[in-house]
């Protein structure tokens, strides 16, 4: 019985295709494999950069997704607010314009062999995490202005001065750049801090299967 | 369960067989993208998830054309199930139309923790199982595993156990995807302390704080090492250095060395002693053991800012409660200075005042009564002294008032108030007034309850407080959420929410309601699973078992069941969780993991009995004398008998006064039916507490006991005893049926209706008892009468704190036949006083008095007594009262009583009497011819006693000492002499006229004293 039942399996599994497989389990949910390689495909349409399917790139990417997933559970527990259809659209656009013509646009989209329905739920997603990080830590930091001075005169000032040697520049010019910035570096650590914190609390597991080999390039497409 | 080899490891080998053969690494998929879908296929083919569920959550079909996002979908949806371990899809191509096959590694969730082996405790098998920290119906892992085995041997580490090993098992049952784990673990040797290795300056010593660990002993050298061993030492060096005022030492474990060559292990305490602290108070005296209580460093053994504002709070609430109201603490902490730190309470104490009186005006709403049975504040009494006040009181008062205003509709009630302080001979007494402006009561003009879909709606909305016309008050919306939820979870709705709105109504104070519960799924039971029945039979436990599958998944019903295995009292530990708690699946398994509790329970008990119970044969004392009886017993009793939960018991008690055996059978929840239990008993009860005869009765029993409500319970009862008794103190010439054993057959009912709020101390309710018997020959028995004996107990709460508790007890024993008296022998005075009752036989009479019963008498004292000799020969019929007034006396634990106990033991029915005063007579007595004038009592008159008792109360109950005082308490006749020969004697003549044994008219005494536990009624 059992012969028989292994070859009747055998047969099978030399004919069949994986279509897509579990990669990554992030608590009770999951990345899949067809994930991972959809976002290589968009990024590299975004970046304009050829595929890369090696494992490093699946597994930095699966990363990403992680901490997506990460926060895209936090937005969906805490009933933050998502980005406009409209939001989309236009960052639509602008990725459009970056294109010569639209077919140029549309072979580059099969280039990478994503739709633009994919592009658009990916560039939602992102404005749906910009915008969660933006709610979520911008409003609890406070900047003072001895932090602003130290910034423009330990780091802003020596590249400006690098860069024109001649030129003379004071702090009111620069002071709302500066203080972006330093939002910017001060968000990215309470938000670092915060997804540690989340990936410390949820149980992820990356399959050593999906990251150990690179997919064959005919498969990848 | 145990399962066959090839079973349990199909899956896992087809598992391995798709990984060996892997299908191409994720192949083409856009090439299937759109095509039909033919079959789809689940390899293995049995699934953890039910087919029809697994049919219902997937987003692939059958005859629909494939499309990747549902297979991405399609597989999220399955591992959130939570079933899963791992799931790979494949497709094939066949005919132009795709196969799909959905690959699956099943999870396995943690059944039965169990652990074997040579365990010596400490630790025991539990404490190792607990150790894993594996829950119930949670997944297993292989990070769960290493972490189970990890803390086990932690702990077995920290009992001495360096050398363990251990080592899990695993049974699958794949039917419910459980796994059973069982831990076998060998603990090796037992390692034992070496001189501790100690680190920091010590400031003593080295020997000193070696000794204080107590880890070596005097005889044995070096204790083993055990967790509570190495607790208890460094707790002991920490207490050395308290002793020796540095209450900041700190005392730590850095680890501990183990010599695997000599089996010791040499722990190494860190110690920092710190500087020595003096605590004093300044402006007030403060005993030592005040300041230890108050002040919180003495226990936290660290000195910090909070520690020492919490011990300033705590002095400045001690002194408010002294009458100190305006009591100001502060404290005061110097630097180190040669090795010592000072900490200063600075009391200000202020004026003493005394709370005369709390008013309360502007209700009109609540009576006074109800606000003020609500506050803090108390005006001088008899429990509190000065009263009970404070500005934080007084605060918190006001705070519950404008909350009781708010939770009916009062929700602009303004509360304040203004306290007068009068100055009468340098003692100042205050004065609140409580002044309440309620503002207008908001009413609901409209409720609407959105979202109930799958309950019945009208069962719902019954259940809510919040109705139109009802006050608003956000205090009954947040009752009214926790009956929906409630209502919600217990019928298979676990996330089912609540939220709620209101807007102003269409008049002024009204307001406009909204409740929107979202239901969620609906969760049922898939299968009841059950473990760990070692000798109990599994039909015992699946009659407790009140869910079945398809039932909805209720959590309250899921504890009644825990709760009802519980009641079974033949598992020591019932767990129950939910398989898969957070997976996505509308079935769930429930499992109720039981732990057998030993088969054996013994019990040894040593007590004594301290009463007027002593004087023996005496005929010196027939009232009795002060007495000590030391009391051993002995109980055992097999459990779950026969794996059916019937208990098998022997009790025994021996003392002085009284050597008892008992053998009891004990059937409960009789033909399935939880509320009957019935009981065969043998007894053998050798007894001396009545002072008259020692009884030796022989019996055997059966009752049934129906419960019939929760506080109504009949028992049905057939004893059949044969009672003799001995060492006689009266002339068993006189009565010679006394003196003879009797067979005793009486069937009896017994209906007690108990509402009692609590019945070691009760505060309120009532308490009745009926008890009849009917004694007949058809029952073989010698002496037929019915017996009738019922209590009645009231207890009514007086205000907050008194409770007046009263009590009436009535008993009348009937023959059906009356003996014949010999003229011969009983004499006129034996008649008038009672004694001369042959009807019922000695020891089925009635006899009482007592701690129980009646404090004017000792115990079993009361009623009719021998002319002769004086001692109690019972009655017929017997009529008690007890009234009591129970109030604190110093804050909850110790209280006091004022009771008035009346009645007696009566001769017969007809002789009950409401008179107060002894009847007695003067008769002629004849004996050998001789006849002679005697005083002769009788006893069917009221005895009164007044008495005053104290009551600390305790978690078996009050421990209780009553001192009463008999005014009227019974005079009577008897011989001043002994028993022997001499018993003959007593009540006979010389041919002179004077008495044999000389004659002494006694009394009982007037004031008695009972202890005992538990109140009297």
């Amino acid at each position: 019985m059992t012969p028989l039942l292994l070859l009747f399996l055998a047969s099978i599994a030399c004919r069949a295709e994986i279509i897509d497989r579990i990669a990554v389990t992030v608590g009770n949910g999951v990345i899949t494999e067809s994930e991972i390689l959809r976002e290589i495909r968009l990024t590299a349409f975004l970046n304009g950069e050829p595929l890369d399917f090696s494992p490093v790139v699946k597994r930095k990417t699966a990363e990403r997704l992680v901490e997506q997933r990460l926060i895209g559970n936090e937005i969906t527990a805490s009933l933050y607010a998502l980005p406009s259809a409209a939001a989309a659209q236009e960052m639509l656009k602008q990725i459009k314009d970056r294109f010569p013509n639209p077919t140029v646009y549309q072979e580059e989209l099969m280039r990478v062999g994503v739709t633009e329905d994919e592009l658009k739920a990916h560039l939602t997603r992102q404005l749906a995490t910009l915008s969660f990080l933006d709610f979520r830590f911008r409003p609890g930091i406070q900047i003072g202005d001895d932090e602003i001075g130290k910034y423009f005169s330990e780091r802003l000032a020596p590249e400006l001065k690098k860069a024109k040697p001649d030129g003379e520049f004071s702090l009111s010019d620069f002071r709302a750049q500066v203080l972006e910035a330093l939002i910017g570096e001060r968000m990215d650590k309470a938000s670092d801090a915060w997804l540690k914190q989340a990936r410390d609390r949820t149980r992820i597991e990356f399959r050593a299967d999906v990251f150990a080999s690179e997919p064959p390039k005919e498969a990848s497409k | 369960m145990m399962v066959s080899p090839g079973y349990a490891v199909y899956p896992t080998l087809v598992f391995i067989f798709f990984i060996i053969f892997p299908a191409v690494v994720l192949g083409d998929a856009s090439d299937y993208e759109g095509k039909p879908i033919a079959r789809i296929v689940f390899v293995p083919r049995e699934q953890p998830v039910d087919p029809e569920e697994l049919h219902r959550i997937l987003p692939v079909k059958e005859r629909t054309r494939l499309r990747l996002d549902d297979v991405r979908a399609a597989i999220s949806r399955l591992y959130a199930t939570g079933t899963y371990a791992d799931i790979k899809v494949d497709a094939e191509l066949r005919d132009g139309e795709v196969i799909l096959r959905f690959i699956t590694e099943n999870n396995w969730f943690i059944g039965r923790v169990a652990v074997k082996g040579q365990i010596k405790s400490p630790p025991n098998a539990g404490q190792l199982a607990n150790a894993s920290r594996l829950s119930l119906g949670e997944v297993q892992t292989d990070d769960k595993m290493s972490q189970a085995v990890n803390g086990m041997q932690q702990l077995l580490k920290s009992n001495g156990y360096y050398e363990s090993h251990v080592e899990p098992r695993f049974t699958y049952d794949p039917r419910a995807n459980q796994v059973r784990i069982d831990f076998d673990v060998e603990t090796g040797r037992r390692a034992r302390y070496a001189a501790p290795t100690l680190v920091g300056d010590l400031k003593m010593p080295t020997e000193k704080v070696v000794s204080a660990t107590k880890w070596k002993g005097w005889i044995f050298g070096w204790k083993p090492v055990t967790q509570s061993n190495t607790q208890r030492g460094l707790s002991n060096v920490r207490k050395k250095y308290q002793s020796k005022d540095r209450l900041m030492a700190r005392i730590t474990l850095d680890k501990i060395d183990f010599d695997e060559d000599t089996i010791t292990a040499r722990p190494v305490l860190n110690i920092r002693p710190g500087p020595k602290v003096s605590i004093m108070t300044v402006g007030a005296k403060v005993s030592r053991g005040k300041l230890q209580r108050y002040v919180p460093v003495f226990e936290e053994h660290s000195v910090d800012g909070d520690l020492l504002v919490e011990g300033q709070r705590n002095l400045r609430d001690f002194f408010q409660s002294e009458g100190y109201f305006e009591a100001e603490v502060e404290y005061k902490s110097q630097k180190v200075v040669n090795d010592k730190e000072e900490i200063d309470y600075i009391v200000n104490l202020g004026k003493r005042h005394k709370l005369v009186k709390v008013d309360i005006e502007g209700n009109h709403y609540f009576d006074t009564q109800t606000i003020r049975e609500r506050l803090f504040l108390l005006p001088a009494s008899l429990q509190y002294r000065r009263g009970r006040y404070s500005e934080s009181y007084l605060r918190r008062d006001e705070e519950t008032i404008a909350n009781l205003y708010q939770e009916n509709g009062f929700r602009d009630v303004k509360v304040t108030s203004t306290v007068k302080d009068t100055d009468l001979a340098n003692r100042s007494q205050l004065a609140v007034t409580i002044h309440i402006e309620e503002g207008p009561q908001w009413m609901i003009s409209k409720l609407e309850v959105d979202g109930i879909q799958q309950l019945d709606r009208k069962t719902i909305l019954a259940k809510l407080s919040s109705t139109e016309g009802q006050p608003f008050s956000e205090f009954d919306v947040a009752e009214d959420r926790d009956n929906i939820l409630s209502e919600y979870f217990s019928q298979g709705f676990p996330n089912a929410t609540f939220e709620w709105s209101s807007k102003p109504g269409p008049a002024p104070y009204r307001v406009e309601l909204r409740y929107t519960i979202s239901e969620g799924q609906r969760r049922f039971v898939r299968e009841v699973l059950t473990s760990g029945l070692v000798t109990t039979r599994a039909q015992l436990v699946n009659r407790n078992i009140l869910l079945n599958p398809g039932d909805p998944l209720s959590q309250p019903k899921m504890l009644e069941i825990q709760r009802r295995l519980y009641d079974l009292g033949i598992f020591s530990e019932v767990n129950t969780a939910i398989q898969n708690p957070d997976g996505d699946t509308q079935n769930k398994y429930i499992i109720y993991q039981m732990d057998e509790a030993n088969k054996y329970s013994i019990a040894t008990g040593f007590g004594a009995q301290i009463g007027r119970i002593g004087g023996g044969t005496n005929l010196d004392a027939p009232a009795g004398t002060a007495g000590f009886a030391p009391r051993v017993s002995f109980d055992v009793s097999r459990l779950n008998f026969r794996g059916l939960g019937q208990t098998l018991s022997f009790r025994s008690r021996i003392s002085n006064i009284e050597q008892l055996g008992l053998i009891s059978y004990t059937v409960p929840r009789l033909y399935d039916i939880q509320r009957l239990t019935l009981t065969f008993t043998i007894l053998y009860d050798d007894t001396k507490n009545i002072r008259t005869f020692d009884a030796k009765k022989e019996e055997g029993s059966i009752q049934l006991s129906q419960k019939i409500s929760k506080a109504n319970t009949a028992l049905y009862r057939f004893t059949y005893r044969n009672t003799s008794v001995s060492a006689l103190v009266i002339d068993p010439l006189l009565i010679p049926f006394y003196s003879q054993p009797v067979r005793i057959g009486i069937l009896g009912v017994s209906f007690i209706q108990d509402r009692r709020d609590d019945p070691t101390d009760s505060h309120k309710g009532i308490y009745n008892t009926v008890d009849f018997g009917f004694a007949s020959n058809v029952f073989g028995s010698q002496s037929s009468f019915t017996r009738i004996l019922g209590r009645n107990s009231t207890y009514h709460p007086i205000g907050k704190k008194l409770v007046l508790a009263r009590s009436v007890n009535f008993g009348w024993l009937a023959p059906f036949t009356h003996q014949t008296q010999n003229p011969n022998l009983v004499q006129a005075a034996d008649v008038y006083s009672g004694a001369a009752l042959e009807d019922i036989p000695l020891a089925e009479r009635f006899f009482s008095g007592g701690g129980n019963s009646h404090r004017g008498f000792p115990e079993n004292q009361a009623g009719p007594r021998d002319s002769g000799t004086g001692f109690p020969v019972g009655g017929q019929a017997l009529l008690f009262t007890n009234t009591e007034l129970r109030f604190p006396l110093s804050g909850t634990t110790l209280g006091g009583v004022l009771f008035w106990d009346a009645g007696n033991v009566y001769s017969r029915l007809q002789d009950i009497s409401f008179r107060s005063s002894q009847p007695h007579q003067t008769l002629l007595m004849t004996t050998n011819g001789v006849t002679a004038p005697q005083e002769v009592f009788s006893f069917n008159y009221v005895v009164h006693a007044i008495g005053f008792g104290i009551r600390y109360r305790t978690p078996i109950g009050p421990v209780r000492l009553d001192l009463a005082f008999s005014p009227n308490s019974s005079h009577f006749g008897g011989c001043a002499g002994y028993s022997g020969t001499q018993l003959l004697q007593c009540g006979l003549f010389n041919p002179d006229g004077s008495p044999l044994l000389p004659r002494k008219n006694d009394r009982i005494n007037p004031f008695q004293f009972h202890f005992s536990i538990g109140q009297a009624f």
